[in-house]
């Protein structure tokens, strides 16, 4: 029975009371008893709809669930009404902590401070608390560190839907290559890479 | 040389401060010269050390490291059998230093991007979910299918759990402790009273170290006012009460 209410009213409706929680499509497709592409469809009819409307809202799919949200546009005067940044950004020393967990997970403190070259137990300590990360068992080398991964807060937070979001990172001597062509010469660690292979 | 009017803790350590260095002198990661480098580190430690009162402890190891790295070029290699290079794994060597430099970097352009993200999705806002629990009917339906062993296994876990928070929760309550103060009121109250007590029997139930600590404390304070005298006697100590103390002992209470 077709319900009288359109697909995308009923999903507006749903989305409004989850809020940040978000639903998943798989969610709302039961909800509706409807299939998956076909949730799909409806929300992407939803956006468009939002867009066209010119209300404060959009729908974002972030750590795989789809939310209801306020436009970029409309932030400006959101922090005036607040006073400040009301969900505050990471610090230097935890953003480099956790962007280094991020692409090497999961991962003992060890590795981190190797990369970094500093301490990062109280930062660790942080990002735990903050959700951004969550042990990952123990490493099953000697001494059975403890091993960190990101979570799916880590993935809201940034906007991501997946991991494979995150975008590869380029380290110099890769770029460089082209210039060894050039002058012949394979860099210092293209040939120590090299000897080690 | 130019003036630092760079913050050491504007670094995320030595790795950043090093790139910093790199990047002023205009050099590529890969040709770095040790020596050039070494010294240009050197000289920014120095001149933090003489304005602030500690640099961290890791930038220090770096400049040990640099410091090690300049001595081995500049010293003429000394011939040795291969067999006889102990293998320490850990001996840095140019290369390490410029892959970590080069893996600190890749990460430090990450964040970047990372940080990007962020921004723009903190400009987007949202709304706690509703609590529906209220809506919810608020009969719990109790169970009464078959139950296998690892149901039950999973029901004693959560009770063992259950009860072990709560004794925690206990655990956490302090002991009163107590005050040098009020040790020396009562230690001299005992002592006016009995006229003469050894230090342990003074204990009702067996002391735990703070007690011990202040007592003994509270002893020498009073000896120190001339209220007690004491005696050495085997592995205790008698307390003996000093009757001409007795018109000081408002005092000695107010203490």
């Amino acid at each position: 029975m077709k319900p009288l209410l359109s697909y995308e009213t009923i999903i507006e409706s749903l989305l409004f009371v989850v809020g940040e929680e978000g639903m998943e499509v798989r969610a709302l497709a039961d909800t509706l008893d409807i299939s998956e592409a076909a949730a799909r469809e409806q929300l992407s009819k939803l956006e468009v709809s939002f867009k066209d409307s010119g209300r404060p809202f959009q729908l974002i799919e972030s750590a795989g669930v789809y939310k209801l949200v306020t436009v970029p546009e409309v932030s400006e005067y959101i922090q005036r009404y607040v006073g400040t940044m009301a969900e505050q950004a990471l610090s230097r020393a935890a953003m480099e902590t956790l962007v280094i967990i991020a692409y090497k997970q999961p991962v003992t403190r060890a590795d981190i401070e190797e990369v970094r070259g500093v301490k990062v137990e109280r930062v660790i300590h942080t990002l735990l608390s903050k959700g951004l990360i969550e042990s990952a068992g123990r490493a099953k080398t000697i001494g059975r560190a403890k091993l960190y991964q990101t979570t799916e807060h880590f993935l809201d937070h940034f906007g991501f839907n997946s991991l494979d979001e995150l975008p590869p990172l380029t380290f110099e001597d890769e770029l460089s290559d082209e210039g060894d062509l050039f002058f012949g010469q394979p860099s210092a660690i293209m040939q120590d890479r090299l000897e080690n292979e | 040389m130019e003036a630092y009017n760079v913050k050491i803790d504007t670094f995320e350590g030595p790795l950043d401060l090093l790139l910093h260095l790199i990047g002023k002198m205009e050099l590529d990661i890969a040709d770095i010269s040790v020596s050039e480098v070494t010294d240009q580190y050197v000289a920014f430690i120095r001149t933090m050390q003489k304005f602030e009162l500690d640099v961290a402890s890791e930038y220090l190891v770096m400049a040990a490291t640099l410091l090690q790295l300049k001595s081995k070029q500049l010293l003429p290699p000394v011939p040795v059998e291969e067999d006889d290079i102990p293998d320490f794994g850990e001996e840095p060597t140019r290369e390490g230093l410029i892959r970590q430099l080069i893996e600190y970097k890749a990460y430090k352009e990450a964040v970047v991007f990372m940080r990007e993200q962020e921004e723009s999705r903190l400009e987007l806002y949202s709304r706690p979910g509703e609590d529906l629990t209220r809506y919810m009917s608020d009969l719990v339906q109790p169970y009464d299918g078959p139950l296998n062993f690892s149901d039950l296994l999973h029901a004693y876990s959560k009770m063992v759990e259950r009860k072990r928070w709560k004794e925690r929760r206990k655990k956490t309550i302090k002991r009163e402790e107590r005050t040098l103060e009020e040790q020396m009121t009562r230690l001299h109250e005992h002592v006016s009273a009995e006229g003469t007590t050894s230090f342990f029997s003074f204990f009702e139930e067996r002391p735990d170290v703070s007690d011990l600590v202040v007592t003994f404390m509270a002893l020498l304070e009073l000896i120190k006012l001339r209220v007690v005298t004491t005696k050495q006697e085997e592995r205790d100590i008698q307390i003996s009460f000093v009757e001409s103390s007795k018109e000081r002992n408002e005092a000695v209470v107010v203490l």
